[in-house]
Formats: C-alpha cells, structure tokens, sequence
C-alpha cells in the first residue's frame, strides 16, 4: 500500500492533479464560465490554462474572492474508491484516495471543493484499517470540511489515538440507538469492540449490530461489525447465527481480512 | 399521481405527484415571463392604456390575479392595438391558468395561438395549454400536446417530455414513459430536469418491475446530485417505493438497500436550505452580470424570474419538509419487516428500541407491541414480559391488547410464573371478550391452572371452553385434560367417566393410550389389582412399544405384587425400568424391583439388575444410587471386598472430577463398609472352634481401597480422601477426629478446587467454628461455580445466617428467601425457616415472625436444637409485646423440655430471669440466675457469668 503522501502547503505552484486530461469548470460570480484544463492556486488567486471555444489555450487569472464555484466533475479515482467501498476494502480506500486527498486540500475551502466527499471516504477507512502513522499525519494535515459529521469523525478518531479515556466517554456519548452518522458508526464499532474484550456478549451483539441497522451506509465498517456480532453470537452460543454471520461476510465481502478471520472463526 | 404504498404513513409532501411537479415548473416559467416581458406600448388611447396595463401587469406579479384580469380586459375593451398586445392576450391567459380556470385559460391561450401562432410565447402558450388539459381532466389531449411540444424542442421541450412520462406513466403506459426518460437522463443528469427525469424514471422502473434499475437510479441520484433535486422530499418517496417494491417482492436485502438511502427529515430540510441559498447566490450573480453586460440584461433578468419562481418553490417544499410527519416511525417499521424477512429478529428489535427513545414519539404504542413481539419470537421471556408490561400500562385500551395479554402469558408461563400467567389470561378474558385470542386464552388459563395444581379452577375452565368452542382447536385436549384434573384430584369415578367418554369422541386420538391407561389406574386407585392386571394386560398387547409403556408396566406390576405375584411383578417391573420414557418412571421400576428382590433375599439379581443399568443407562440421575445399591447387594451377599473395589473403582474414575459431587455419597459408603469387620466365613462344622479374629483396621482398609498413591496429587482429590477419612472417623464414633479432619480440608484446600457437595460443607463447618469470612468465601464458591446444583441451600441459608450474625437482617431475609425460590431448600428448609423469623424479628416484624416459629417449633420432622430455640424466640416474640407472664411460660418450656440443648436452656434461664425482673419478683429471679449459675453442664457458656454477676448485685439489697 502506498503511504499518504506529504501535504504541501497553501502556496503550492502545481501539483500532481488527479484531474490529467479532464477539465474543470470554473464559475465565476459575474456568470463568466471557464473550462480549465490546469488549474494551480497561490494564496488567493487560481491560475488557469483556459480552452477557447476556437480550441487555443490562454492564461486566466482568477481572484478566488470573485469564484462561485469550481466544478470538478466526476473524478474517476473517487469513483473507484466508492466501488472499493462498497466492497468494504478499506485499504484500498486509503490507497486510491491518497492523491485526491493532497490534491483537494489545497482547494478545500473553496465551494465546489471534493474535500468532503473525500475525507467522507477517508475517515472511514482510518476509522478500521488505519495505522498510527497515517492517523498522525490525518491530524498534521486536517482541515475542517464544513459538514460536522464529518468533522465529529475526525475529532472521534484522533481522540481515540491520543486521548483513550475521553474517546472512551465519547463512544458512550455518540453510540445511541438510531444515530446515522459516521461517528456514531465509529463510536458501535468500539463500544463492540470493549464488550467483546469484557466478554459481554449481548452488549457486543447490539453494538455491532447498531452498525448495521443505523449505519448501512457506511459500508467500509460493515466487514468489522459483522466479524464482531458473528464473535460475539459464537461466544453466546448461537452458533446458527454466527454462521449466517460469517456467510453473510463472505459473500457481501469477500477478499476483506474480515471474510478470512470468519471462515476460521467456524473452524 | 404517482400511486405510493402505505401512503398514511408518510407526510403529504410525499404524496406530490411528478406531474404536478413538472406543472408547476413549467406555470412558473409561464407566470415569470409574462410578467418581466418587454413593457408594452400602448398605442390608443395613450397614457391611460400604458396606466392599466403597468397596474394589470403590477397586479400580476403580486398574484392578485383578479386585478391583473380586470385591467387586462379593460385593455382589450378599450380596443389598445399594436405588437404589445400579444404580451397583454398572453398574460391573459395566464392569469386565467393561476387563477384556476383552466376552461378560461384554454380559450384565452387558444385565442393567443390564433392571433399569434408564430408569437414570442407561442411554445409557452402550447406548453400551458397541455397544462390546462390535465386540469381538465384531459390527460390524452394532455398527451398530445405536450408530445407536441417535446416536437418542437426549445427551452420547454425537457418539461414537456416529463409531463409527456408521467400521464404515461400514470395511464399505466410505464413502457413507452421509461422510453421517455430514458431518452431524458441519456445526455447525464446535469440540469434539474433530468435529474427530476431520473427520479421519476425511477418511480417508472419501480411500478414496472424493473426494481433493480430502479434502485440504480436511486443510488445514482445520491452523494454529489443531491443539490440538484428541485424536491428532496420526492426522493424520499421514491426511495420509500422502491423498498417498498422489493419488500412486496420478499427481496428484503435490496428493500434495506432502498430504504437505506431515505433522508431524516433534518437532512432533508438541510438540503433544501442549501439549494435555496445556491438559487440566491445564482440570482445575485445574474444581477452583477446584467450590470457588468447590459446587452444581457434581458436575458439575465428573464433566468432570475426563473430562478425566483424556483426558489419560491423550494420555500414552499421547505415548508412541507418541517411540517411534514416524521418519516422515521414508517421507515423503521418497514426496515424491521425486511430484517424480520431476513430472519434478522436482532437488528428489527434495535429499530423498534430506537423509536423509543422518545417518550412521547406517536408511534410508541406500536413499536413497544412490535418490540415485545419480537423477544417472543427470540425466546427472550423476561425481555418480553417487560416491554409489553410497558405496553400495557402505558396504553392500556391499545388495539394489540389482546395479543399483548397472550403473549405476555405464554412467556410468563416460561419463566415459570404461572400465577402472573393466568391473571394475563384472565385479564384477556374480562378485557376483550371479542378477542380472536379468546379460545387460547381460555385453553391456557386452564393450562396454567392445571400445572398449578389447582384442578378444581381448571376443570371449569376446561368446561367454559368446551361450552364455548365445542370444535375448537384445543377440545380433544382440553375434554382429556378434564378428566386428566379429576383423576389428579382424587376423583376417580369421575375421571373414569370422562376418560371413558374421551375414547368415545376420539377413538383414534391422540390420548386414547393414555386414557387407557388411567381407567387401568383408577382401578388401581380402587383397589381392584384383578381389574388392573386385565387392563394392562390388554394395554400391552394392544399398544405395545408406546411412550406411556414403561407406566403402565410398572402399574402392572404394582398389581401383580398386591395380587402377590411378585416373581411375575419383578419381571415386569426391570422391564419397564429398560422402556420407561421418563427419568422417573425408570426410577421407580428400578427401585420397585429391587425391593422385592431384597424381600426374596436376592441379592445376586439384584446386583446384576442395577450392573445392566449402569451399562445401558450412563447418563441417568439414579446413576450413583444404583452404584450404591450394587455395593451393598455385593456387600449383602457376602463380598464386602468386591463392594469395596467396586466402589474404589468407580471413585477412582470421578475423583478429579470437580462437577461430579456425587463421588461424596461413594466415599461415604466406601467408609461405612470399611467402618465394619469383615463377617467370618461360615464353618461347616459347627463343633470347630472359628478361628482367631484378627482385629478390624478400618483405617487400613479404607487406605487399601482409597490409597493416595493410586490417584493425581491434586487438591480436590486430597479433599476427597480427607473427607473419607472423615467420614469414617464419624461412623466409628472419632467426632473429634472427624471434626479435625473437616477443618484441615478447609484449611488446606482452596475454595475453588472443591465440588459442590465438599464446599457446602466446609462452609458449614467454617460457620459452625464462627469463622463467618471464610465460611462465606466458600459460600459463595459454591453459588458461583455450581449455579445449578442441588445443593445451593447450603449456600443462601449460610449466607443468611452470616448476615444474621452482622446485623443485617434484611439481607438475611432476602438470603433465605432465595433459598426457598431459588434453590428450594431440599436440604435446609429447618434452618432456613428458623433464619427467616429471626431475620423477620431484628426488623421488628415479631407478628410476620410468631406463626414461622410456631411451625418451625410443631414440625415434628424438625424436632430438636430449632425446636427449643423458637419456643425460645416464642418467649421473647411475648416478651417484646410486654405480656411477661406468656414469656416465661415459653421461657420456662425450654429448660424444662429442652435440656439437652445447653446454649437455649442457658438463655432461657437468663430470660426469665430478667423477665421477673420487670415484674418485681426479685426472689424468683434470683433463684433462676441462681439455678443457671449451679449447672455444671452450662458452665463454659457466658450467660452463667452474668447471671452470677447479678447475683452479686443484688446481695447487698
């Protein structure tokens, strides 16, 4: 897996674009619409390379105060790792989605900016398959992406590096039956983990399965809930459901850590 | 309108049609324009022209559409002339449409078309038009209209085609509207129109059939198109019926998928507020470019009216979303039906507790009915009971009630909770007597009061059923059990009758075996062996290998024996103990039959019937009993030896075993044969001396059965060796020895490496010694690592009189309740009682504590030490209640009757004492502390020092 790539300051002159070969179009406020085929950023201006219609290429400077928007249209690495996703590789997330991460950072507060959708991407995978390493440099290179579920994740998941007890009052304080979001997902996912550990199966049960009911969307957490609600039905001694447990992971999941660890949890 | 299921669950806004979303789209670009058109010129009669049609056109854009139509037909009426008219027909028109006249607007955008076919607003007028024919009803002139204007193309042409699909769609013709929309989406969902194409495609896919491209299109119109929807709420609802499509369809993975992607309504209302700020951010751009481009003015202010519109829009769908009901309860049920299809009864009882997580949510009633349902189903009794406690008392006139109350029985009746039970049935029966559930109410009322014992309330019962539902499903049942509640009552005449009449009405039912097997028994009841023998004899023949055949084999049997036929008894009674179904009936057979071998004097078969059981039976609770009767049959026909190592070697297989604590009953018995000389052989002539006895060992010879050597060195195994060395220091009179031996086992033994029967009693002998810490640590032990064994008494009735002995008496009462409840006092039930009404007199209950002494001191069973101390406790019940003189007489009882028991008659004297004391009779008090003081036996015991301490008090007076 490659690592996470260093993040580059603000003023950065060009950097790799996850973008070759596609165009970004850029709205201005006074209605003009650009289509960049290179975009770079210095401080509060964004230089284009603009197509004109009779098919030149001239240079645009733009002052980020008169920018409506940047549309930067379907990216085909996020496409990917939507698909990896929904595979529940989080490796492959974190893998796929370390260029766009540096690429869109230096864009991330202007509107239009796929900082979000990236990160929504990212913190899940952190939250199951991340190593010390890239949660440290996740909080060396943070920026707030304005939607605070995601931005609740993020604080959920550095607490759960650098401040176990707080992260530990946390999950409590996120895990309610019914929640949605990212954090709360996180916040079953360790509460299972804990109840697990204090071999209080019933408790594991629900918590896994809190990913699941409340949660289904963020199919990256799922490989490990089930994996834990399939451990903690075996451990009750319900084998009959820890086995639909662990079919279910091979079949939805195949190929994850998760679909091998319950192939053998039966053995 | 699109048709969508279970529409009174979800909010009105979900019931919009896509057709009326397209209307509005398409009046509201027809208003706008109208409105912003290039002022008129008025030409005749000058300046009054131009004043009505600024106050018309004013009137307009302020929706006071009577106004506008007013000064508009003032306009034509005063004959205004010239190109500015087309706008004034135009918004004619228009104003007619909004002002819902469709009949009107059809004339007036018809006579438009007329004067202006080729006019500015021309495709406006056709577009309106087809509008107006859907408000008439004319869906396919509608059609054909808005075809035609999909023809033409231009701006309106993507609104045409929408509206063009969904009178399609609704018509039934999903086919050829998918067409449409298909042809619609093809170029990517980039503009609002095709994004409202896709959604409503999806609403096409969906009633088609087509589920799975449906939930595609659903899952493509997620993540970064959301700010494209024009109406959120519209997505909700096609993700509502595209789950609900594949619930119907029993595709329950893909209906979660579906429903998955429903928004809460404070997402919903986020993403409206976001689209409408980006409108407002659009139309603040427009403005900035017609200043900056004036060349494009109109142009731009034509997109913002468009945009306001738009945004009006949107406000108003705002507005819904933050009015609309609360789509959760409805998306949480349908959710936990489709895990319930799943077979996932788990993750639906998380919904459910979800929805509870406000009081006052409205759908409470129904997911507390659903949740309480679900434990039912999950076996999870006491969660069940719970909820739809909850359920009950909250909505106590619910609609489920019914079904509440029975389910609430049934799991009562499984945590063994039959009187709470059967007042769920009966409060079925008194509170919906129309209940479909009524006739299983009753059945099970009946059930219940039947396993209580309470025969007499369950015959009625029986009867109020077979009045009822004659040919219900429970009447063969219900009229056997009837006669089962009288034979059970004694009632055998009856009982017979109603077996008989059982025959009768079902020859071939399902308890035709047993009935006859009762008549047999109620013949038995009768004293009539010859009958029973004729019965059984009959039975056996007739039914042969039946579950009921080991029964009736041993009644057989019974009679054979009251007959005296006891060669033939025993035959039969170790062939039922071989077929018996049940663990009992094995039980007695096998006891039975060795009874009348050991009256025969046969103790060879006796030890070869309880071998063959131990070979056949490995597993049966009569196991160690039979090892037990085997010994001694071995033992009784003269091979004390062979008892011994028959013994040794069944010890030798469970001794490391901690779980088998029946081991202690073999060392025991090991111990008691060891105990006894062995008999010296019989001498064939009896004027040979016999010769010399050697002197009897039992110590030599348990440790030649019991030889440490021959088992692991491990604590539990040394504990069983002490405790047989113990056992035989008892049985040879060495109670000091014994008592050692018992006290090292509990000092050199922990806690955790002893079997039940071993820590029960260690601990009992810890307490006996007063060492209440230790004693309490076994105890405990014992609870925690033997759950289910029988002897768990040992452990509540030890940790209730520790408790005594520390002062806390509610602890102590709660301890031997438990011991009562819990573990049914097999074994302590004296103690246990007598614990009780101390416990019930520190708390100061002396009248709940007086009639528990009065049975602990008339239960001749219990005769002894417990006797003198409640007629002791009787006393000071008395005392406490100050009638002094009834005090001493129960004082006075026990140093009289009780003088064995030195610690009762020691504090029987001091109480009495005292209790002259307070009646100013010093003299007899003195003689009574006197008395207490010249027992030698009671000497040692501290009550002597105080009464010889008040003696010297009172000397000088």
């Amino acid at each position: 897996m490659k690592k996470l790539l260093p993040l580059l300051g603000p003023a950065l002159l060009l950097i790799a674009s996850p973008f070759s070969g596609h165009a970004q179009t850029v709205q201005l406020k006074d209605g003009k619409v650009l289509f960049a085929k290179e975009m770079r950023r210095e401080g509060n201006f964004l230089f284009l390379k603009v197509s004109t219609p009779n098919g030149a290429v001239t240079d645009e400077l733009v002052q980020l105060p008169q920018l409506e928007r940047i549309d930067f249209g379907e990216l085909p690495a996020l496409v990917e790792a939507r698909q990896l996703a929904q595979a529940g590789d989080a490796k492959g997330v974190l893998e796929i989605t370390s260029q766009p991460a540096v690429f869109f950072r230096t864009y991330a507060d202007l509107p239009g900016s796929l900082w979000p959708d990236v990160m929504r991407l990212r913190l899940a995978a952190l939250a199951v398959a991340g190593t010390s390493e890239m949660l440290s440099e996740l909080q060396k290179s943070w920026l707030p992406t304005g939607d605070p579920e995601l931005d609740t994740a993020f604080r959920l998941i550095v607490a759960g590096q650098n401040d176990p007890a707080g992260a530990r009052t946390a999950w409590k304080a996120l895990a309610q039956p019914g929640a949605g979001t990212l954090a709360a997902g996180i916040s079953w996912l360790e509460t299972g983990q804990a109840a697990l550990k204090a071999k209080q199966w019933r408790e594991a049960v629900r918590a896994f399965l809190s990913v699941e009911v409340f949660v289904p969307q963020q199919r990256l957490l799922l490989p490990k809930a089930l994996l834990g609600a399939a451990t903690a039905f075996k451990e009750k001694g319900d084998h009959g459901k820890a086995a639909a447990f662990v079919h279910e992971i091979g079949a939805d999941f195949p190929g994850t850590p998760e679909a091998a660890a319950a192939a053998d949890l039966l053995k | 309108m699109g048709s969508l299921p279970c529409s009174t669950l979800l909010p009105p806004a979900r019931k919009q049609a896509f057709l009326s979303a397209a209307a509005a789209a398409a009046l509201c670009g027809l208003t706008s324009i109208t409105g912003l058109e290039a002022p008129l010129q008025a030409q005749a009669p000058g300046e009054a022209a131009a004043e009505i049609y600024t106050k018309a056109m004013t009137a307009f854009s302020n929706g006071d559409f009577p106004a506008a139509l007013a000064g508009l037909q003032q306009m034509l009426s005063i004959g205004a002339e010239g190109p500015g008219m087309e706008s004034v027909h135009y918004s004619l028109a228009a104003a007619y449409f909004n002002q819902k006249e469709p009949q009107k607007a059809k004339a007036a955008f018809e006579n438009y078309l007329k004067l202006y076919p080729a006019g500015v607003r021309a495709a406006d007028a056709l577009l309106a038009l087809a509008q107006t024919e859907v408000l008439l009803g004319n869906k396919i002139g509608a059609a054909v209209r808005f075809a035609d204007v999909a023809k033409l193309g231009g701006p309106n042409r993507e609104q045409a085609v929408l509206a063009q699909a969904a009178l399609l769609k609704e018509g039934g013709n999903a086919a050829e509207a998918a067409a449409l929309l298909q042809e619609l989406v093809a170029g990517g969902l980039r503009t609002p129109e095709s994004v409202q194409a896709a959604l409503l495609l999806g609403s096409v896919e969906a009633a088609h059939g087509e589920r799975a491209k449906a939930l595609g299109i659903l899952g493509n119109l997620q993540g970064r198109l959301l700010p494209l929807v024009d109406n959120p709420l519209q997505l909700n609802a096609l993700a509502f019926e595209i789950g609900d499509a594949f619930l119907n369809a029993g595709e329950f993975k893909q209906a979660l998928a579906a429903y998955g992607m429903v928004k809460r309504r404070e997402d919903t209302v986020l993403l409206q507020q976001q689209r409408i700020q980006a409108l407002a951010r659009k139309y603040e751009a427009n403005i900035a470019s017609a200043k900056a481009e004036p060349a494009r003015a109109v142009e731009l202010a034509t997109g913002n009216q468009r945009i306001k519109a738009l945004v009006d829009q949107c406000k108003l769908t705002l507005e819904e979303a933050g009015k609309s009901a609360d789509t959760l309860p409805a998306l949480r049920a349908r959710q936990a039906a489709a895990y319930q299809g799943l077979g996932k009864l788990d993750e639906a009882v998380l919904l459910f507790e979800s929805l509870l997580q406000k009081p006052d949510a409205p759908s409470r009633a129904d997911a507390l009915f659903s949740l309480g349902s679900l434990h039912a189903q999950l076996g999870e009794a006491a969660d069940c009971i719970r909820v739809l406690e909850t359920y009950r008392k909250e909505f106590g006139s619910a609609k489920n009630l019914d079904t509440a109350l029975l389910l609430q029985g049934t799991n009562l009746l499984q945590l063994d909770r039959p009187e709470d039970a059967a007042a769920c049935f009966d409060a079925l029966l008194a509170r919906k007597p129309e209940s479909p559930h009524l006739a299983t109410g009753l059945f099970l009322l009946a059930n219940t009061r039947f396993s209580q014992s309470q025969y007499t309330d369950a015959l009625e019962t029986y009867k109020k059923y077979l009045k009822r539902f004659a040919k219900g499903e429970f009447a063969e049942e219900a009229a056997y059990r009837s006669a089962l509640a009288h034979f059970f009552s004694g009632q055998y005449a009856p009982a017979m009758e109603g077996f008989e009449s059982y025959q009768k009405a079902h020859p071939n039912g399902l308890y035709v075996q047993d009935a006859e097997y009762r008549i047999a028994a109620c013949y038995s009841a009768a004293g009539k062996p010859a009958e029973v023998v004729k019965l059984c004899t009959t039975w056996e023949a007739r039914h042969g290998d039946h579950p009921v055949s080991g029964d009736v084999l041993s009644l057989h049997a019974d009679a054979l024996v009251a007959l005296d036929k006891r060669e033939q008894a025993i035959a039969l009674y170790r062939k039922s103990s071989v077929c018996a179904a049940t663990e009992e009936v094995v039980h007695y057979s096998l006891f039975a039959a060795n009874k009348e071998l050991q009256r025969l004097g046969r103790w060879n078969q006796s030890a070869d019937m309880f071998r063959e059981f131990l070979a056949a039976k490995p597993n049966h609770p009569s196991q160690v009993l039979a090892m037990y009767w085997l010994a001694r049959a071995l033992a009784k026909e003269g091979k004390p030896e062979e008892a011994k190592s028959f013994l040794s070697s069944k010890i030798h297989a469970f001794i490391d075993d901690r779980s088998q604590d029946a081991v202690e009953q073999l060392l025991s018995q090991l111990a008691q044969l060891c105990s006894k000389p062995p008999r010296p052989p019989a001498t064939q002539d009896a004027s040979t001396p016999p010769p010399a006895a050697t002197p009897h060992d039992p110590e030599a010879s348990l440790n030649t059965f019991l030889a440490p050597k021959d088992f692991p060195d491990t604590p539990l195994v040394r504990a069983r060796i002490l405790f047989a060395r113990s056992e035989l220091a008892r049985m040879t009179k060495k109670t000091d020895e014994a008592a050692a031996l018992l006290d090292r086992m509990c000092k050199d033994i922990p806690a955790k490496a002893l079997g039940a029967s071993l820590l029960a009693q260690c601990a009992d002998r810890l307490l006996e010694r007063g060492d209440t810490t230790e004693a309490g640590k076994f105890y405990k032990e014992l609870l925690r690592s033997f759950p289910k064994a029988d002897l768990l008494d040992y452990a509540y009735n030890g940790l209730g009189q520790i408790a005594l002995l520390n002062g806390k008496p509610a602890e102590a009462l709660q301890s031997f309740e438990y011991a009562v409840d819990k573990a049914g006092a097999a074994t302590k039930l004296r103690e246990v009682t007598l614990g009780r009404a101390k416990a019930l007199l520190q708390l100061g209950r002396t009248e709940d504590a007086r009639p528990v002494l009065e049975q602990v001191a008339a239960t001749r069973e219990w005769r002894g030490e417990a006797t003198a101390e409640a007629v002791l406790l009787l006393g000071e019940v008395l005392a406490k209640k100050g009638d002094l003189a009834g005090a001493l007489q129960y004082f006075q009882r026990v140093f009289v009757a009780y003088q064995r028991y030195e610690k009762q008659v020691a504090r029987a004297y001091l109480r009495a004492a005292e209790c002259f004391e307070q009646l100013q009779e010093p003299e007899k008090a003195a003689a009574h502390y006197r008395e207490l003081s010249s027992k030698p036996k009671l000497a040692h015991l501290p009550e002597v020092e105080v009464a010889r301490s008040r003696l010297k008090q009172e000397s000088p007076r």
